[in-house]
């Protein structure tokens, strides 16, 4: 959560330089705020139905109605239904951090360029395309690029919240 | 155990995207690197897209002056195997299942003595089970049966025998060499051959001499014979109530066991030396050589005033001599918790098994206990004038017959239960007689089969996987040979990713230079239509222009962002 509310701060105080039209769509300011109302959807979902399951308030009723799949012709039990759900919204979440993890990526030396002079190191002669994840993030830490290290330890934590998301819908069911 | 082959398939299938992504983006230098060059919308105007751009681009012979880029290809390949194959057939790798596990451990068995035959005893529970299982069917021992009695073994790590009916909480398999008992009876009929009524007195001689009588001696006699020249007679006074009502007895050939007139539970036998002539003797012929005699007769007259034989007098015996055999064979006691069963072959038993001599076991002790005429005072016989006498053992067959003695007589397996009661008693006599002399038991090696949980590799899974991934392997030792700097050069001075790397390349050459500059912010499809004519090459860190037509005049700035990083 941290992560998005410091990255659109400093997407504000930057953002004003670009070209509306050349602005890749993923950090405009309008996607950002759905990514962050996206992420508090499925955290304040989990911490509910977490609080829930700890004062056993969980019936097991909502969890074992099956639906019927209408075009399948098939009862699925709600159980698989949840899990696949929010195994896509996992994985939905991680492939759209990953597109903004690659754009910050890419544009991140020409933005400490636009700021104001940079040395060489910081800006014209460095390229943050063919690292990734964690030595991303050491490398922009080093360098001073603070929103490019907390975008890139997102990106490692996604899979770790990817699983986490899938199984704890799965252990809720138990 | 799925997170651990999911976290590193997931490392796996990122470092495949790494090989491919550095492939991507290297693949327009390459092109650009050829002696020929290459088109502008196929080099500067590339864009990296998805794998399946990849792969489409390694396959065209367009896009590559007319061959195909196998490294392209085989990177896009390596990813593809990546996450659609290791993936998904690692995470199923893994399964969790009950296993049957067998080890050797050491075991603990009741053992008969070395040197000297064990005395067979009977406690009060001895009878208290016994029929206490024929009665109800209460199950009193995992190792005894109707016809086998095993000694029993547990692993040594329990302390105490378990003789129960239950011999272990825990679901296993118990497996060792024990000692298996067999009891047996074979039995012939006997039929009733004659009948005969006397009547006539006698005298009893006092001891100071003298005599008392005359006494009236009024007996009838019946007499059984069997094929082997065995007859039996008994002879009973008139007045006795097994003569009025019938009855069974179950006593050796010389005796006849009735519960006695008159007193209830003090139980009469009938010998051949019974004193009295009126209260009634036994005769048998040698030929009968001591064996054991089940009879059962129906009541023998309906009036006692005048006596008369009823003409629907049905009397039989079974003759039977005991078999006992024993054999050492393999036993596998099988438990769970709810039910604990030990089985072992017939067949090996029947070939294996001898007959128990009397320095094993004091066999004569056992047929004493079976014989004997107290039965009476651990299940006691109904009511005298309720039901047809029983003697001995017979009592506890009646029972199985609800005292019946016509069902008796007409039962086809009435020497099958014999046998089966005979049998049940042994073992428990022998259980009872080991305990009681409570010898340490003896130290063998035996099996233990239990069901654990346990990890298992499911094979075919793992042999697609490995195969996968040696697949995996040849392409990467392939794309490491395609993309070295002889096979497959860039021509390129720095990092073309950084601003600083573009800028050298395009600054040297002057129509390059005024193109980059004219077009500059030009959208995506000005860029296409205006470069569409145009080659490029790079040499020696310079991109050059190859085309000969004239250069188109757009306004632009140093802005760098058509450029395929």
């Amino acid at each position: 959560m941290l992560i998005i509310l410091m990255t659109l701060i400093g997407e504000n105080t930057h953002g004003h330089t670009k070209q509306k039209r050349m602005t890749p769509g993923v950090i405009r300011v309008g996607i950002l705020a759905l990514l962050i109302a996206v992420l508090l959807t499925v955290a304040s979902a989990i911490l509910v139905l977490y609080s829930f399951a700890r004062r056993s308030l969980l019936y097991r009723r909502a969890f074992v109605y099956e639906t019927t799949l209408p075009l399948f012709e098939k009862s699925l039990p709600a159980v698989s239904a949840y899990s696949i759900m929010s195994t896509l919204i996992g994985v939905g979440i991680g492939m759209w951090w990953g597109v903004l993890d690659e754009t910050f990526r890419r544009l991140q030396p020409f933005l400490s360029m636009t700021e104001k002079p940079t040395p060489l190191s910081k800006g014209a002669a460095l390229s943050y395309r063919s690292i990734y994840w964690s030595t991303a993030a050491w490398r922009a830490a080093s360098k001073g690029h603070w929103i490019l290290c907390l975008v890139t330890l997102g990106t490692c934590l996604c899979p770790i919240r990817t699983l986490s998301i899938s199984y704890s819908s799965v252990r809720l069911s138990h | 155990m799925e997170i651990y082959t999911f976290s590193y398939c997931f490392l796996y299938v990122q470092l495949t995207f790494m090989v491919l992504d550095g492939a991507k983006s290297t693949e327009p230098f390459s092109r650009l690197a050829t002696p020929g060059g290459s088109p502008a919308s196929y080099s500067l105007l590339q864009r990296p897209g998805a794998w399946w751009n990849a792969l489409a681009d390694g396959l065209s012979k367009k896009k590559n002056d007319g061959r195909r880029s196998w490294l392209l290809v085989s990177a896009a390949v390596l990813n593809i195997i990546g996450f659609l194959g290791v993936s998904p057939f690692s995470s199923a790798l893994l399964l969790s299942k009950d296993v049957s596990i067998s080890e050797g451990v050491s075991f603990s068995r009741m053992g008969l003595p070395d040197n000297f035959s064990l005395p067979l005893r009977a406690g009060r529970e001895t009878y208290l089970r016994t029929i206490g299982h024929i009665l109800q069917n209460a199950s009193t021992s995992a190792w005894i049966s109707d016809e086998y009695t095993i000694l029993s073994f547990w692993p040594s790590e329990i302390q105490d025998a378990p003789l129960g009916p239950f011999l272990s909480a825990s679901s296993q398999t118990w497996q060792a060499e024990t000692l298996v008992l067999q009891t047996t009876i074979d039995c012939i009929s006997m039929s009733l051959v004659g009948t005969e009524y006397t009547n006539d007195t006698y005298y009893i001689p006092l001891p100071g001499g003298g005599q008392v009588g005359p006494l009236p001696n009024e007996t009838a006699s019946i007499t059984l014979q069997a094929e082997d020249g065995c007859s039996y007679t008994l002879a009973l006074g008139k007045a006795y109530d097994f003569v009025s009502q019938g009855g069974a007895s179950w006593s050796e050939t010389s005796f006849f066991y009735s519960p006695d007139e008159g007193y209830g539970d003090l139980v009469g036998v009938y010998g051949p030396n019974t004193s009295l002539p009126d209260q009634g003797h036994v005769i048998s012929s040698p030929e009968c050589r001591h064996r054991e005699l089940i009879f059962m007769t129906t009541p023998w007259s309906s009036s006692i005033m005048p006596f008369n034989f009823s003409s629907d007098l049905r009397a039989s015996g079974s003759l039977c001599t005991p078999k006992y055999h024993m054999a050492q064979i393999r036993v596998d006691a099988s438990m769970t918790d709810a039910l604990s069963e030990v089985k072992f072959d017939t067949a090996e038993f029947d070939q294996k098994k001898v007959s128990i001599p009397d320095t094993v076991l004091s066999l004569g002790d056992f047929s004493n206990l079976t014989l004997n005429m107290n039965w009476a005072q651990y299940f006691a016989p109904p009511k005298g004038q309720t039901r047809p006498n029983t003697g001995g053992l017979s009592t506890i067959l009646a029972t199985l017959y609800d005292f019946d003695i016509s069902a008796m007589l007409d039962a086809s397996d009435i020497v099958s239960k014999a046998a089966m009661i005979r049998g049940r008693f042994f073992g428990e006599v022998i259980q009872y007689s080991l305990s009681a002399a409570a010898r340490p038991p003896e130290a063998i090696k035996g099996q233990i089969t239990e069901t654990r949980e346990r990890i298992v590799v499911q094979t075919e899974t793992s042999i697609v996987l490995a195969l996968l991934l040696f697949l995996s392997f040849c392409l990467s030792l392939f794309i490491l040979r395609a993309s070295g700097q002889v096979s497959r050069p860039l021509n390129l001075n720095s990092n073309p990713a950084t601003a600083i790397g573009i800028a050298s390349l395009v600054i040297s050459d002057m129509r390059v230079k005024t193109t980059m500059q004219n077009h500059g912010l030009s959208s995506r499809k000005h860029l296409e239509k205006s470069l569409e004519t145009k080659r490029y090459r790079t040499d020696g860190g310079v991109l050059e222009d190859l085309t000969q037509s004239d250069i188109e005049l757009h306004g632009g700035s140093q802005e760098l962002s058509g450029f395929p990083c």
